[in-house]
């Protein structure tokens, strides 16, 4: 049997599975379940210019975050320097390779991950062109938005941080900056990325 | 879960429309790539010389960790440690800062500062902590240069540092090292920087360094002793125990004070040579550095002298003695005894004129009649010494050049003349005839006894033959108090030969009693005779 | 025949899909692949599973000492709770509040908040779904933050690091705890929501 596509506007609520009928949505509309408040969908003002915008500044800041210094612990005159790589170096040396795996996978990794899948995601569609990919990218995308922690792992630098100030001093280097800004950047990204115009600009790059 | 019946109408698609304007958001990742380009720029155009330089070993040293520091200021960072491609030695290549590239020099030295302990001093505790660093240190070089070698331990002297650089010559090291401290008034101001075995081999020189201020405690007459371990002296006092400090006890010392002397003291330029002595004792004598060594040939016996006995010339000691030896001419079947002795012409003090040429001044003098002697030292143990003395009625002679060394000619001492006045004295007593002295009081005294008998005969006859035969006997014994008187009395020769005899015997004593005076003041008269002059 | 509405998970395209006849694993969301449930496969079982192995680390992780620091010779090890006191005693309170609420107080409430949503859909409950529905989104969005004692351990193993001086080595217990936050957050995830509606709906 074949599915049939419906209307746009006739949805089915993903936590209480009421269906409901959606109205069009003005631009900065939101629509929600009237049943259990779940938010189904919302009309951004912007279009895939702005997530493709804070997708490129993510990348940038990555690749600055990267290459300079992250903290530097300082005990009278001995420097010890760590990037964003050090934990993973440092839990490695201990044997701690899972722990490791996870901390780099969701401060690092995944993070990443998801500012090359937006790229990739909004690139081609910036210039008309739907790419094959297209589907399994998003899916990952959407998969993988829980793991990507760089909110959680800075408060980590903080709470570490003020652990750290009575026992030394602590000088945050750029990497700490950027990844501050990537916090913000990223979520930005991700919260700019409308569902539903992406989908259009898809539908209608690929006719 | 209804359907939703009839086809909703075909809204309207959702317009495209292409925004024509540029959208701000753009503005966000404009602004981030422009500050990473900058940043990249940034890095790339402040990166500083990559220097390359080899170790022994690269204990310590981790890539892209260790620190190069200058002052402890890190000026660099290790990128890369390998080996060489014999495996011998260790190539390190460091990223330095682009502040720090006027500073890499030909007399750039670098060295592993770790901790250690030298010469009684602990340094660079500091990398227990914090991990080994390359340290490194400019110098006051000209030429630019990325490749080093790298050094083994910390160089005693690094730029900066100010004071001056002294040199000391010795026989022996001792238990000099390098960073043996030298003090001065038992503080120390500076220490051992190198030590080298002479060119000549014939003994040892250190640089010392000594510190800022105290470079001007360093006169051109200062002695430098050796002040390492410590002296025990054992006399009637008791026990002493000197030493300059704990560390000279075991890291060796030096020190040194300017004795007030003849000399106005001046401060000693940079690189000044000075002698160091065994220990402040020796300090306290001359010592000098050039001997020329000569010889002598004495004709007769030299028994007396030893080695170790002075050479003087005018009153001062100018060297030793130092052998002798009996030898055999057996192309002339004589005997010979060659005598080594030195002079060390750095004695005299030169005034006026550059230092005098030590061989070249003797023959100078040996061309105006200087010949060398040998004198006694002391009558009655017979001791011997040399002394350089001018003969003006000397045959002309020259020095010899066959042997190793200068021959010097001699001329003998006149031990007669040592005898002379003694003999003078025995000569005199000699003329008191004391034979013909004893023989003639005999002869008086056994005519006074004859005499005596024949007053008692006298006496008797007395008793019978009366005053004729008194009156012969009493003019015969005026007789013979005249013959007495004559032969003991004031004018009879007797007398006249006993008292020449006597006032000679004390005229001698006196004139001992002179020579013996005017040989303590001036022994050589023995020999010389007195000075006409005087 | 008869047809249903089904939403994919991750385009959130709704599409009519038969009812019955093929399962829902061969159905595939037009847009973007996916495959189309009407419910989670297998949800309340794979929620309980993660939850029971979610159990087993629990007590490890707070039992077994997260971080190893050594200071000048001497070796102290900590647990989160030792941790939450150490902090509270020495005045940081707000940072024994922080690390209490995200590692000790979110684990556990996710923990008890997804066994009461399954018994209350084991037990078919029908009242206060809506609440129940909230607790879930709530449980869903807070479990990441427990992650921030593990990033704190990671950064201070990184960073403390003087050699003799002072060091910190991570210890068993932040290997445990890792476990318990991803395992909580793949039973929360695994977790259907819809089914707190299902049974409301069946009565």
């Amino acid at each position: 049997m074949s599915i049939q596509v419906l209307d746009h506007r006739n949805v089915l609520c993903p936590d209480c599975d009421l269906e409901q009928r959606l109205p069009q949505l003005v631009p900065g509309e939101k629509a929600f379940c009237s049943r259990c408040g779940h938010k189904l969908s919302e009309s951004l003002r912007h279009g895939l210019t702005v997530p493709l915008s804070l997708a490129i500044t993510a990348f940038v800041l990555y690749l600055i975050a990267l290459n300079t210094p992250f903290l530097t612990m300082r005990s009278g005159n001995i420097f010890h320097v760590t990037s964003l790589t050090s934990s993973v170096v440092a839990l490695a040396e201990q044997e701690m390779m899972p722990v490791a795996v996870l901390v780099t996978l969701t401060s690092l990794v995944i993070p990443l991950l998801q500012t090359l899948f937006l790229l990739s995601l909004l690139l081609p569609l910036q210039f008309g062109y739907a790419p094959r990919y297209l589907d399994t990218v998003y899916r990952t995308y959407h998969t993988l938005r829980e793991w990507s922690m760089v909110d959680v792992f800075f408060l980590g630098v903080l709470v570490a941080l003020i652990k750290l100030t009575k026992m030394a001093e602590v000088v945050p280097g750029v990497a700490l900056w950027m990844v501050l800004l990537l916090m913000f950047i990223l979520a930005a990204a991700d919260r700019s990325l409308e569902r539903e115009r992406f989908w259009t600009t898809v539908e209608r790059c690929r006719l | 879960m209804s359907e939703d019946s009839g086809s909703t109408p075909d809204y309207p698609a959702a317009e495209v429309r292409r925004k024509s304007r540029f959208s701000l958001v753009w503005i966000v990742p404009i602004i981030a790539v422009f500050v990473g380009v900058l940043m990249a720029v940034q890095a790339i155009v402040t990166k500083g010389p990559l220097v390359t330089i080899t170790f022994s070993t690269a204990t310590g040293l981790i890539a892209g960790k260790t620190e190069v520091r200058y002052k402890d200021v890190m000026v660099g960072l290790i990128e890369t440690i390998h080996l060489s491609d014999d495996l011998s030695t260790v190539i390190v290549e460091a990223r330095m800062d682009s502040s720090i590239k006027p500073y890499l020099l030909n007399t750039t030295q670098f060295w592993i500062e770790t901790a250690r302990i030298s010469a009684g001093e602990i340094s660079g505790l500091g990398t227990l902590f914090s991990g080994a660093f390359i340290a490194m240190d400019p110098g006051n070089g000209k030429e630019a240069r990325s490749t080093f070698k790298g050094r083994n331990s910390p160089p005693v002297v690094t730029t900066g540092l100010s004071g001056r650089l002294f040199t000391l010559e010795a026989e022996n090291l001792g238990s000099i090292t390098v960073r043996t401290p030298v003090y001065y008034r038992q503080i120390k101001v500076g220490e051992v920087v190198s030590y080298q075995l002479r060119d000549d081999g014939k003994g040892v020189s250190a640089q010392i360094f000594i510190n800022t201020p105290y470079e001007k405690f360093v006169k051109t007459s200062s002695r430098f002793w050796n002040v390492s371990g410590f002296d025990l002296k054992l006399d009637a006092k008791g026990v002493q125990i000197n030493t300059e400090s704990l560390t000279s006890i075991f890291y060796g010392g030096i020190a040194f004070e300017t004795p007030v002397g003849f000399e106005t003291e001046s401060v000693a330029e940079a690189g000044t040579l000075f002698p160091l002595f065994r220990n402040y004792e020796k300090s306290k004598e001359e010592r000098f550095y050039n001997r020329d060594y000569y010889f002598a040939h004495f004709p007769h016996s030299i028994r007396g002298l030893e080695p170790g006995a002075s050479v003087e010339f005018l009153g001062f000691k100018v060297g030793e003695v130092v052998d002798m030896k009996l030898e055999l001419d057996v192309d002339q079947v004589q005997f010979l005894t060659p005598v080594l002795f030195y002079v060390e012409p750095e004695r005299v003090n030169v005034r006026g004129g550059n230092m005098v040429n030590g061989k070249e001044l003797m023959e100078t003098m040996v061309e105006r009649g200087l010949r060398v002697q040998l004198k006694s030292v002391n009558l009655l143990t017979g001791q011997l010494y040399i002394d350089l003395v001018f003969d003006k009625t000397a045959a002309k002679k020259e020095i010899s050049y066959d042997l190793s060394h200068p021959l010097l000619p001699t001329i003998s001492s006149d031990v007669e003349a040592l005898t002379s006045s003694v003999r003078t004295i025995l000569d005199g007593l000699k003329k008191v005839e004391f034979e013909r002295l004893g023989a003639d009081l005999e002869t008086s005294l056994s005519l006074l006894n004859s005499n005596l008998k024949k007053t008692d005969q006298l006496f008797a006859n007395l008793n019978s033959q009366t005053t004729p035969q008194l009156g012969e006997a009493l003019q015969d014994l005026r007789t013979t108090m005249d013959a007495v008187r004559i032969s003991l009395g004031p004018e009879s020769d007797l007398n006249h030969d006993a008292r020449v005899a006597l006032s000679e015997i004390s005229e001698a004593s006196r004139s001992i009693r002179l020579l013996m005076n005017y040989l303590s003041v001036h022994p050589e008269a023995l020999l010389r005779g007195k000075d006409q002059s005087e | 025949m008869s047809r249903t509405l089904a939403l994919c998970h991750i385009c959130r395209l709704s599409t009519a899909v038969p009812i019955r006849g093929e399962s829902d694993s061969a159905l595939f969301c037009p847009r973007c692949g996916t495959g189309l449930h009407r419910r989670k496969p297998y949800s309340f079982q794979r929620t309980v599973a993660l939850l029971i192995a979610s159990l087993v680390l629990y007590l490890p992780a707070n039992f077994l000492p997260i971080t190893k620091t050594s200071y000048l010779g001497g070796v102290q090890s900590d647990t989160i709770m030792s941790g939450v006191i150490y902090f509270a005693q020495t005045g940081s309170w707000h940072i024994a509040l922080i690390i209490f609420v995200a590692s000790i107080l979110v684990p556990a409430v996710k923990i008890l908040v997804l066994i009461y949503l399954l018994l209350s859909v084991h037990q078919s409950s029908s009242n206060r779904a809506v609440d129940r529905t909230r607790l879930y989104r709530i449980t869903r969005s807070i479990g990441r933050w427990s992650m921030v004692d593990v990033f704190v351990v990671a950064i201070l193993v990184a960073l403390v690091q003087l050699g003799p001086i002072a060091g910190v080595e991570a210890g068993p217990g932040v290997l445990y705890f890792g476990g318990v936050v991803v395992l909580t957050m793949f039973a929360a995830e695994a977790f259907d929501p819809r089914l707190i509606w299902d049974r409301k709906e069946d009565v």
